[in-house]
């Protein structure tokens, strides 16, 4: 343990005097080391870069995704595929509203719920008529997609109990029918009805895990209301479910079988009857695409700086067979066979992160050029995270021992009595 | 006691296919405050004996003791220890770093003697301006004469306060007026009471030796005071 700690402080007190040689052996050779410099700016630039567009791609899912919920599940009737009492396979599944109510009160995993019908429709002000989708839904459906109201309110329970003609826009929405911004209180009619506006929303943006738009462009509406315009009775497209628990998505969808089945004559084990559209799931498998993006990006990235570490070594290589006289004269002064190879060491991480650090100011210098382009709102930026500086310093650090080893072990074999043969 | 001893020390190196026998069995001690010069022909063995005198490599057969502690089967690591501690080379080629200073070369076996920085060119700044070099401690190699050079890696050599001192030709690169000057150099080290041990070819190195040892084809032929 001894001669082990000891060796340790005799390589701390070593390095920092070895780096000072180091570098001034770069700086008095900055020639020879000048391609092998740029080799590895451009290298660790694109470790940066390339981890950094695919943080881009993982954060702009998580961003399209929180735009729009990321717990919720939703319920659609499918066609059954098997018999049952005399009622034949190929029976469509129609939910209707009182099927939130069967949920609700069959499970106490449910924490939101919410019944909802899409019209393709139009809307229309004084000013302006725009083809626009629009949901007709409970109210909770505002916690299950994240919408967050500007100015006004968002729907609730009273409209819907009493079938209020009032509704919610999209920001976007509102802009162009309302190009004065005086939208609250205004009416606008949809599918041929008058409502009057009580709410816009706050702008999204980027969103993913929309139906048919982006809720910028929508309106909202009461379901009962919107059920009557658009004729539909009780009919529902489907139903959106935010579980108290994610972990527990997969019983509450037992539950809504439960809820469900008797209703509407399911027999147990006809899963094609209901469909189950798990946010979660679907944002694991994008999730798991781009995670396999980032890899390879990352990969790419590290094969290069790798290349760029393959010249360093063979810089390393012709710098120590040229300087074995040097090298044998340490030797002859006392260093240690170890001493020579943190020597080596020392000034093949000195070439490799001083190239390596230089990279990485350009990548980010490009980042924040790319984020001051105009692009449009589906292309994400390149993010410079701290995961991703730690793994390009990682990297410069394997790349910098591993382009260090061989070079070293030269060194660490050269020969004291070379000091004398030389001479 | 003897400061360094060689018994019977052979040493072999392999050429190609054939080993070659360069030491045949050299028995030599060397005294404290001894002033040793090491003569012969080219070939003869004179730099293989310096070489394990220096314990820059083995013998193949025999002891070296120093300080009557044989230091043969020393770890590699020890014996750098020794050289760091209580050697000093001096060299034909001067053997010196060339982006280093005048000063840091001079203070370079105090490196890793573990000697802290400071202590490291206190030092080494003393030794140089003993040696004349007080005003050109910033200087590289390349701006310095030959003279110099030597001057400096004698200052590398004192600066561990070595028990010995071993000089490979030590003028063998040198115009006769400055070879003058590090021969008075090394007598004046020499009256202080250092050992030297010199490895050389000219007669006018051996006459200020104490003691000349005479090799040849591996084995000393004539010891003369």
């Amino acid at each position: 343990m001894n001669g082990g700690g000891a060796r340790w402080r005799r390589a701390l007190r070593l390095f920092p005097v070895l780096l000072e040689d180091a570098a001034l052996e770069i700086r008095e050779d900055w020639r020879r080391h000048l391609l092998t410099f740029v080799g590895l700016v451009w290298g660790s630039a694109s470790v940066v870069l390339l981890l950094a567009l695919g943080t881009g791609f993982m954060g702009f899912l998580d961003l399209g995704v929180e735009k729009t919920g990321a717990r919720w599940t939703a319920v659609e009737g499918e066609y059954t595929t098997a018999e049952n009492g005399g009622l034949r396979p190929g029976r469509p599944i129609r939910l209707e509203r009182e099927d939130v109510q069967r949920i609700r009160a069959a499970s106490p995993r449910v924490a939101l719920a919410a019944g909802e019908i899409l019209m393709a429709t139009t809307a229309e002000s004084r000013a302006k008529t725009r083809a626009t989708i629009v949901s007709a839904a409970h109210s909770d459906l505002a916690g299950i997609r994240n919408h967050h109201v500007a100015r006004g309110r968002y729907l609730d329970e009273r409209d819907e109990a009493e079938a209020r003609r009032v509704a919610v826009l999209g920001a976007a929405l509102a802009r162009v029918l309302f190009p004065d911004g005086r939208a609250l209180g205004e009416s606008v009619r949809i599918a041929g009805s008058a409502f009057r506006v009580v709410g816009i929303l706050e702008e999204k943006g980027f969103q993913l895990m929309t139906n048919m738009d982006l809720h910028d462009n929508m309106a909202f509406v009461p379901l009962s209301a919107g059920q009557r315009v658009a004729g539909r009775g009780d009919e529902i497209d489907r139903v959106y479910l935010e579980p108290l628990r994610i972990a527990e998505t997969e019983a509450l969808e037992r539950d809504v079988w439960h809820a469900l089945g008797p209703r509407h004559r399911l027999v147990p084990g006809d899963d094609e009857a209901l469909r189950f559209d798990r946010v979660p799931d679907m944002i694991g498998g994008i999730r798991n695409v781009f995670v396999a993006l980032e890899l390879l990006l990352g990969l790419v990235g590290t094969l290069t700086l790798a290349l760029s570490g393959v010249g360093v070594a063979n810089l390393m290589v012709a710098l120590v067979n040229g300087r074995r006289r040097e090298l044998a004269m340490r030797r002859a002064c006392g260093a240690r066979r170890s001493d020579l190879l943190l020597q080596i060491v020392a000034e093949t991480l000195a070439i490799v992160f001083g190239g390596g650090l230089a990279g990485i100011v350009l990548a980010v210098g490009i980042c924040f050029a790319i984020s001051a382009l105009p692009l449009p709102p589906a292309v994400p930026d390149p993010q410079i995270s701290s995961g991703v500086l730690l793994t390009t310093i990682l990297v410069l650090s394997l790349v910098g021992f591993g382009a260090a080893l061989g070079p070293a072990r030269i060194a660490g074999r050269v020969d004291p009595s070379a000091a004398l043969r030389v001479s | 006691m003897s400061l360094l001893a060689l018994r019977q020390v052979r040493k072999r190196f392999r050429l190609g296919e054939q080993e070659v026998e360069i030491l045949r069995g050299v028995d030599l001690a060397i005294e404290a405050g001894e002033f040793l010069a090491i003569m012969g022909p080219s070939g003869s063995g004179k730099t293989t004996c310096l070489e394990i005198l220096g314990a820059l490599s083995r013998p193949s057969e025999g002891s070296i003791c120093f300080e009557d502690e044989p230091v043969e089967d020393w770890s590699d690591d020890a014996l750098a220890d020794l050289r760091a501690q209580r050697l000093g080379f001096v060299f034909q080629t001067f053997n010196l770093m060339p982006r280093m200073s005048a000063l840091r070369n001079a203070a370079l076996p105090l490196l890793y003697a573990g000697v802290a920085r400071a202590e490291r060119e206190d030092r080494a700044r003393l030794l140089l301006e003993r040696v004349g070099l007080g005003h050109r401690i910033h200087h590289r190699p390349a701006q310095l004469s030959g003279g110099e050079r030597q001057r400096v890696a004698i200052a590398r050599a004192l600066v561990n306060e070595p028990r010995v001192i071993l000089a490979d030709e030590p003028t063998g690169n040198l115009d006769e007026a400055t070879s003058g000057e590090i021969l008075a150099l090394f007598e004046a080290l020499h009256a202080e009471g250092r050992t030297l041990v010199v490895v050389t070819h000219s007669d006018e190195v051996a006459a200020r030796a104490g003691r000349v040892i005479r090799l040849r084809d591996g084995r000393v032929t004539g010891i003369a005071a």
